[in-house]
């Protein structure tokens, strides 16, 4: 059992060249330093160009379901009348493209699911940053609400790297969520072996603009029996913090000339009355207005056993018949067709629903979705 | 504190910083292996602090003995090398091996009928506490034969024993290679740093993208041997092989990247083993550390090959039953030492008739094919040994050789979601794995490194490429927690 030696890592050879610049002069060494610098630099050039890239591609592409902040700074600056925060009641159960058909006005939803209301506030910040809207619209139940990491993950990863993403990520994230979310490959590096052709496609050519507007179409139909009051275990520890954002967002909103609407989306599966006049005492004190389309729910013509994906969110024709009852409205709150935005682009926005709708219809009527 | 941890690497730089500011002069180097030996302590007590008091009493113990034996106190020079093999062999028994003998004793009672429990002790075992009484005893028996003379001076003792770089897993360093190291003066240099900061990437690679993806499908197949085929267990097994190499190789390359950066050399403990043509071989390149102190404390005082050939294959299975027992107290380690024991015992006996047959078939003994064969066949066997290596117990490893016989008969099936891993992940592991051979191969036969350290190009293009590597396919980031190297529970 005698050992060999051989020239290993870490243990050179005797004929090996010695590193650049170790042997000679002062003025060799200082060579040698020299391009041990730049050797560095361009190493942690190249590094961070690599780590750049490689998050755009391995994150993994939003699409729908909220928090669509690469296709929403895709929108053209300065076009849209009214934008829709919040969380899944508002992404799924509001159509900018029928806003749009049935009144003129120009809308977004730029909401994230199960967002509570600081990260709220950075999305109205945020989203403020390309748009003038001349009123702004918050679905209000998730002032009941606490954080959910999981979701807060989705909220901020897709944020733009800035002042709001950073300071929402300092304020609401755990220890376990913030290495992910200020640098994200360390959360999605290893979804190296699910990518597919668009991943690569969409990191060197981008998003484009949402034909949906921020809208989440859900053709699933599943008929509900009866109305129920959603439970907030955590309403009474999260609700102060949750106001105390609220009016934020008020304060930002009056600061830039915007009207400030809360409302509580139309569902099955409910805020109860109590609760309810408590979020309109005080987000009106605040000086928003608010609106429960709970109490609309006849008036807006929603079918229970068929506009519902469930008990609490509409489907795509759920959507449609709340969406254009809110076009009918959208005046109480000062809102008007700015005349802004490219025509042409939301025509193919209504065209675009409208086909996919008819598609579902059809499906549905084959028996294809539930 | 894990080597594959953004704390060690914090550690390490603080440890850079501080060594090189410090005067070597100041007290004849006290001053900085005095700061070594506290970064050494500290580094030890992150896993536990308590059993620093163990490794302090170890390092006392055989400081004393090593004087006492060189001033041949009371004329008992043979006493007080005993004295410091039975206390610290008397630590390693207590802490490792004492409730692995209990449960052999009740069991072998409860097989005569004996209802005896012998009782357990409710210990842990102290981190890396094989290697460094090793490393203290063979420094006892250096200074018994007078290879080396005793160490006067306990800092410099002390770091020797505790060097954070190769603390808990090795290489086992050997006196006459580090007590001269500790004594002398290392100045800032340049390329000391250079020659390091390869190793410890590499060595990243190895651990982060390798062997903790590997063990992922090993730990699938061998944590629940009933749920798979023999297919699976003969792909867990070469995983397991590749994992173990790049695990344990991996310590040992970012212990000597660590300890060059401070201007010290760590022996090399390993030289491309799974290119051995015979196991004989392998053992001269797996774990050289561990090997060679088998070899001149334990084959040679048993009288080696100079005793007749009864005596030399009997003191190789003893060499080998004792190196098993030395990885862990548990049968499973027993019977692996014993097989690569028998293996060499069998490949001596079988030597002559081998070369009648080569001669024979009019073959050279360096034929290249044969050779490659040799390669081969010297792989399979290592496989066979890491089974029971790997395997929770006997029965289970009994019970993986039989689903591994059944290939034969019902062919080779392996469902890779069972085993946690997806067809691209294998194909990462395995164009990883061969691309590890190769460059190990070069390394080792070609002087890669030196070759990428000469060019600074090159260099920064290699450390790029392995920090790029290593954050897309490494095991780490959200869901992942950092891997123990396997060879910490030795």
């Amino acid at each position: 059992m005698e050992t060999k030696t051989a020239p290993v890592l870490g243990q050179e050879s005797q004929t090996a060249p010695a590193p650049a610049g170790e042997t000679g002069t002062k003025a060799d060494r200082r060579r040698g330093l020299r391009q041990e610098l730049t050797g560095l630099c361009a190493l942690l050039l190249a590094l961070f160009v690599f780590v750049w890239f490689a998050q755009r591609v391995l994150t993994p592409k939003r699409l729908d379901y909220g928090a669509t902040w690469d296709m929403y700074l895709k929108e053209p600056e300065n076009t849209v009348d009214a934008l829709f925060f919040g969380t899944s009641l508002a992404y799924c159960d509001i159509v900018p493209a029928v806003l749009y058909d049935e009144t003129g006005v120009t809308s977004y939803v730029m909401a994230g699911p199960e967002q509570t209301l600081p990260v709220t506030y950075r999305y109205v910040l945020e989203s403020c940053r390309t748009q003038t809207p001349r009123t702004i619209f918050v679905e209000a139940t998730y002032l009941l609400m606490g954080k959910n990491n999981r979701s807060l993950k989705v909220n901020l990863t897709y944020m733009p790297f800035g002042e709001n993403r950073l300071r929402a990520t300092w304020e609401e994230a755990g220890p376990k969520e913030l290495p992910g979310l200020l640098f994200p490959l360390y959360a999605y590096h290893d979804r190296w072996d699910d990518l597919t052709l668009q991943d690569l496609r969409m990191a060197v050519t981008g998003y484009e603009a949402d034909p949906l507007a921020g809208y989440t179409f859900l053709s699933v139909t599943r008929p509900q029996e009866e109305t129920t009051l959603r439970e907030f275990p955590d309403a009474e520890t999260n609700y102060g913090r949750n106001l105390e954002y609220a009016g934020k967002i008020a304060d930002f909103c009056r600061e830039n000339g915007i009207r400030l609407v809360f409302f509580l989306s139309p569902g099955l599966e409910r805020v109860s009355p109590e609760q309810a006049d408590v979020l309109a005492a005080d987000l009106t004190a605040l000086g928003a207005d608010f609106v429960n389309f709970n109490d609309d729910f006849d008036a807006i013509g929603l079918d229970p056993q068929t506009d519902f994906y469930d008990a609490r969110h509409t489907n795509a024709w759920g959507a449609e018949k709340f969406s254009r009852y809110l076009g009918d409205r959208l005046g109480d709150w000062g809102v008007a067709p700015g005349g802004r935005g490219d025509p042409a682009q939301w025509q193919d926005r209504v065209a675009h629903f409208q086909a996919l709708l008819a598609q579902a219809a059809a499906a549905r009527e084959g028996g294809g979705a539930g | 504190m894990n080597f594959n941890s953004l704390s060690y690497i914090a550690f390490l730089a603080v440890n850079l910083l501080v060594y090189y500011r410090l005067p070597h002069r100041v007290g004849s180097g006290l001053l900085r292996n005095g700061f070594l030996l506290a970064s050494s302590y500290f580094f030890y007590m992150c896993w536990n602090p308590a059993y620093a008091l163990l490794m302090l009493f170890s390092t006392a113990v055989t400081y004393a003995c090593g004087l006492l034996v060189a001033r041949q106190a009371g004329g008992q020079k043979r006493l007080w090398l005993a004295l410091s093999f039975v206390l610290n062999l008397g630590i390693l028994f207590f802490f490792k091996y004492f409730n692995f003998l209990s449960g052999l004793i009740t069991r072998g009672l409860g097989a005569l009928g004996l209802g005896f429990e012998a009782p357990l002790l409710d210990v842990l075992l102290p981190v890396g506490i094989s290697f460094y009484t090793f490393q203290a005893l063979g420094y006892t028996v250096d200074v018994y034969r007078g290879d080396v003379p005793a160490e006067g001076n306990f800092v410099h003792y002390a770091l020797f024993v505790s060097f954070f770089p190769q603390l808990v897993a090795g290489p086992i360093e050997r006196s006459g290679n580090m007590l001269h190291q500790i004594r002398e003066e290392h100045p800032f240099r340049r390329e000391n740093l250079v020659e390091g900061v390869l190793p410890v990437l590499w060595g990243l690679f190895k651990k982060v993208v390798l062997a903790d993806n590997l063990a992922v499908l090993v730990n699938a197949a061998y944590n629940n041997p009933q749920g798979h085929s023999g297919g699976e267990f003969m792909l867990a097994t070469v995983a397991f092989a590749v994992q173990i190499y790049c695990d344990f190789s991996a310590y040992s390359d970012i212990a000597r990247g660590s300890a060059r950066m401070l201007g010290f050399r760590l022996m090399e403990n390993f030289n491309c083993p799974y290119f051995a043509q015979s196991i004989q071989d392998f053992w001269r390149r797996w774990h050289i550390s561990l090997s060679s102190w088998f070899r001149d404390y334990l084959y040679f005082p048993l009288g080696g090959s100079r005793r007749g050939k009864g005596r030399h294959l009997l003191n190789l299975m003893i060499v080998f039953a004792v190196s098993g027992l030395w990885h862990g107290a548990a049968l499973t380690f027993v019977v692996w030492g014993l097989l690569n024991g028998l293996y060499q015992v069998i490949s001596i006996l079988l030597r002559p008739g081998k070369r009648r047959l080569l001669a024979l078939l009019h073959l050279r003994e360096d034929h290249p094919v044969l050779a490659v064969c040799r390669v081969g066949i010297t792989f399979v066997l290592i496989c066979l040994s890491w089974v029971v290596f790997r395997a929770n117990s006997l029965a289970d490893a009994a019970w993986i050789f039989g689903a591994m016989g059944r290939v034969f008969t019902q062919g080779f099936a392996v469902n890779l979601p069972g085993l946690g891993t997806s067809v691209p992940t294998l194909w990462m592991l395995g164009i990883g794995s061969a691309g590890l051979l190769v460059l190990d191969g070069l390394i080792h036969r070609k002087g890669l490194a030196a070759r990428i350290n000469g060019s600074v190009a090159a260099r920064y293009a290699v450390y790029f490429c392995l920090l790029a590597v290593l954050l897309i396919f490494g095991s780490w980031g959200e869901g992942f927690a950092p891997q123990d190297f396997v060879y910490f529970q030795f």
